[in-house]
């Protein structure tokens, strides 16, 4: 929770070195995730949607189209807006960044959040067939409610499983997962906590089948040894994430089948 | 035996199956590329293969519909001038659009015989809808539809009175209450 | 022809046939109104939240404290900013970029109803000297139709529950442990120049006040189509009607307003039955809210 532009939380709950591999919200293990919940179709407007849930991270995304393009290039183009909530716990520190500033009565999408779009919309356009779809674009909207650390992952996590959901052809379910520096250790899946003390993060979108990395963003410093590590037990996670997916995808089509089967 | 796939899943290789809808070719491998019951069809003659495809579980007909060439639309005329009709795009292959797509009925491709002699407001009106099949990806702005075919053209067309008129015959179309007569290219039920 | 295709041609036809008999295309009849669903408190990055879902329509409005500067014409006054934002998830006619003219509408039509229900002075910690700056923010992320109560709903239900920590003015900084937490609030100097000074705060990490906001705006909305009224419209019903109306009522069931903003007219008789079916449903809003 933060109060004003220039607060400080003196209350930081401290690493308990005495037991190790603890990390501050009760997690045991440096590669341990947080508790996931997944749901797919959730939205009744859209062509295909997802809610993702990692610990208090909570993001919402869903998928438009195909929809008609005017566009030089033959193939689809994939067109993301990501958002985090004025309320998310994120948006205030980017702003103050900027230059504090009052409240606007209604916003517009922050420099971060554009380039955000842009970066998802790159994944997503990598792992898209997208020469299935002439003559269109697909159309990407996810809004991070609330921002407990890893947000951006799990927007590219959401953003997959919406895709999927909405029947677009892809080369497989991309999944993305963080990795932070803390304390000398490399953590997966950090909450907000361990993000603000870390002194580096990396954060990898994985085609956890198929083998791929299709997006990876360093931050702050790391020792190469630390990177190489964080990479790979980052796509070891991110894997564990896409069998979530499935799993939700699978018990998605269970309940449509049935409704099926009813309506028959 | 149904099987499950998501995107990513391996389901064969090219030395057994031939790839069909819903799955790709990589590095000699079949991947699903869509969520749904993976499907095994019999090799048809000529084939020698068994064919996979993806049956999507969301999507009678797979992936989300889109206008393909030779699908055949119904559509609402929007706007009409002495070269082309304009349509917006409503129901592709008997499947309702969630998005808008537009489309353009152009002179030559209003019927099959005297295209020269087309006039295209003897043909359609605001509002009518038509029955057209995708003969192109158009331009940057629309799909480019015909109606050159019996079964293709009017289905649907309100009087001035306000009324769904009754086709006559294939350029005639007549109100029950007024009984007047308006021209269109009538498509044959 | 196939139901949705119909639909999809012909949409005035395809709702005028249900309505011939007496239902509407998701099975309700014309008198009965959507279930509502409120949840509270589930994002604890705000100091107070609620997600509403109405039938399929959905909303999520959360408020987000900043410890500010009272205005000077206004030294023991807190400050409401209120926002609706549309985002292109919620339908296929969204937009993504700037806000759309409907967005613009919703924010006034939410700030006019929800601002009087606001004791300012309740949000001033040291008059003069700090006040909080409170910002409601609803998302519409589904919307299957009658946004205007989803949205009102949503956003009385997350001030309704706004819980704020106690604040105390310190002179400087001290550790006071685990339970408060610093804040360091700017002060603008008178002209602009020269060393800024700052008030440095400590705010408790139990939040325990609450608004006490007791009376709030209930809206009920209705649709008319070919002389049939229709409550709680959806998107579809929307989009083809001929004009809609809204009743604000009290929470103790007083008709405190109505919004007709354009269309067809009411005819007197229409009007009336829109209001009983009003005043029977609000206790059940009233109830909704109230559990929360």
């Amino acid at each position: 929770m933060r109060y004003g532009p220039l607060c400080r939380v003196t209350a930081a709950p401290k690493p308990k070195t005495s037991e190790a591999h603890k990390r501050s919200d009760g997690r045991t293990g440096w590669e341990e995730l947080r508790p996931v919940f997944l749901k797919a179709s959730f939205l009744s407007s859209a062509a295909g949607s997802a809610y993702f849930e990692a610990g208090g991270t909570k993001v919402f995304c869903a998928v438009h189209g195909p929809r008609a393009w005017a566009s030089s290039s033959i193939d689809a183009v994939v067109h993301c807006e990501v958002r985090w909530a004025h309320f998310s716990g994120r948006r205030e520190e980017t702003r103050t960044a900027a230059g504090g500033e009052r409240s606007r009565p209604s916003e517009s999408a922050t420099d971060e959040e554009r380039e955000l779009g842009a970066s998802l919309a790159r994944t997503l356009g990598t792992v898209t067939r997208v020469e299935m779809y002439p003559k269109s674009r697909i159309e990407v909207s996810a809004l991070v409610l609330e921002d407990d650390g890893s947000s951006f992952a799990a927007v590219v996590t959401a953003a997959a499983l919406a895709m999927a959901d909405a029947g677009i052809e892809m080369a497989d379910l991309t999944a993305a997962m963080t990795a932070a520096v803390v304390d000398g250790n490399v953590v997966v899946d950090p909450n907000a906590e361990e993000e603000r003390r870390a002194s580096g993060t990396v954060m990898v979108a994985y085609m956890g089948n198929v083998g791929k990395v299709t997006d990876l963003v360093q931050t702050g410093e790391m020792e190469i040894g630390q990177l190489a590590h964080a990479i790979q037990t980052g796509c070891q996670a991110a894997t564990q994430v896409r069998g979530l997916i499935k799993a939700c995808l699978e018990k998605q089509a269970g309940k449509v089948l049935k409704k099926r089967g009813r309506g028959a | 035996m149904e099987k499950f796939v998501a995107p990513g899943d391996k389901v064969g290789e090219v030395r057994s199956y031939r790839p069909g809808h819903g799955v790709y070719v990589h590095n000699d491998i079949l991947i699903a590329s869509l969520v749904g019951t993976l499907i095994t069809e019999k090799p048809t003659n000529g084939e020698t293969m068994p064919l996979l495809r993806v049956s999507s579980s969301k999507y009678a007909g797979g992936a989300p519909p889109l206008p393909d060439i030779g699908s055949v639309v119904t559509a609402k005329i929007t706007k009409v001038t002495p070269r082309a009709a304009s349509v917006e795009i409503l129901v592709i292959d008997g499947r309702p659009l969630r998005e808008l797509f537009k489309g353009t009925i152009r002179q030559q491709d209003v019927r099959q015989t005297e295209i020269d002699k087309v006039e295209i407001y003897k043909c359609f009106a605001p509002s009518d809808v038509v029955r057209a099949e995708v003969i192109s990806l158009g331009d940057r702005h629309a799909y480019f539809l015909s109606t050159a075919k019996n079964e293709l053209g009017v289905i649907y067309a309100k009087s001035r009175a306000g009324v769904a008129m009754i086709p006559v015959n294939w350029q005639e179309m007549q109100c029950p209450v007024s009984k007047a007569r308006e021209f269109r290219k009538v498509a044959k039920q | 022809m196939d139901q949705e295709v119909f639909q999809k041609v012909h949409p005035r036809e395809y709702l005028a046939r249900f309505l011939n008999k007496d239902v509407r295309p998701d099975g309700r009849s014309l008198t009965k109104a959507r279930r509502v669903n409120i949840t509270v408190s589930s994002i604890a990055t705000a100091v107070g939240s609620a997600m509403l879902k109405m039938g399929k329509t959905t909303a999520v409005a959360g408020v987000h404290a900043t410890l500010v500067q009272p205005a000077p014409g206004a030294p023991d006054q807190g400050i409401l900013d209120v926002a609706v934002e549309l985002l292109p998830m919620a339908s296929p006619n969204y937009k993504s970029g700037r806000s759309s003219e409907e967005a613009i509408c919703l924010t006034e039509y939410l700030r006019s109803l929800i601002s009087p229900h606001i004791n300012m002075s309740k949000l001033c910690v040291e008059a003069g000297l700090l006040v909080w700056q409170l910002r409601l923010t609803v998302y519409c992320v589904d919307n299957d139709g009658n946004l205007e109560d989803a949205i009102l709903l949503a956003g009385v239900a997350a001030m309704r529950n706004v819980l704020l920590p106690s604040v105390r003015i310190i002179g400087e900084e001290v550790d006071e442990g685990r339970d408060a937490q610093m804040v360091e609030v700017k002060t603008e100097n008178e002209e602009g120049e020269g060393e800024a000074e700052s008030i440095i705060a400590v705010a408790t990490v139990e939040r325990t006040n609450s608004l006490e906001i007791d009376t709030y705006p209930l809206p009920i909305s209705f649709i008319l189509f070919d002389g049939k009224v229709l409550i709680d419209p959806s998107v579809a019903e929307e989009s083809v009607c001929d004009s809609r109306i809204t009743f604000l009522f009290r929470p103790t069931g007083e008709l405190r307003g109505v919004l007709k903003p354009g269309g067809k007219n009411v005819p007197e008789n229409l009007y009336q039955s829109c209001l009983t079916m009003a005043k029977e449903r609000i206790p059940k809003l009233q109830a909704k809210l109230e559990a929360t």
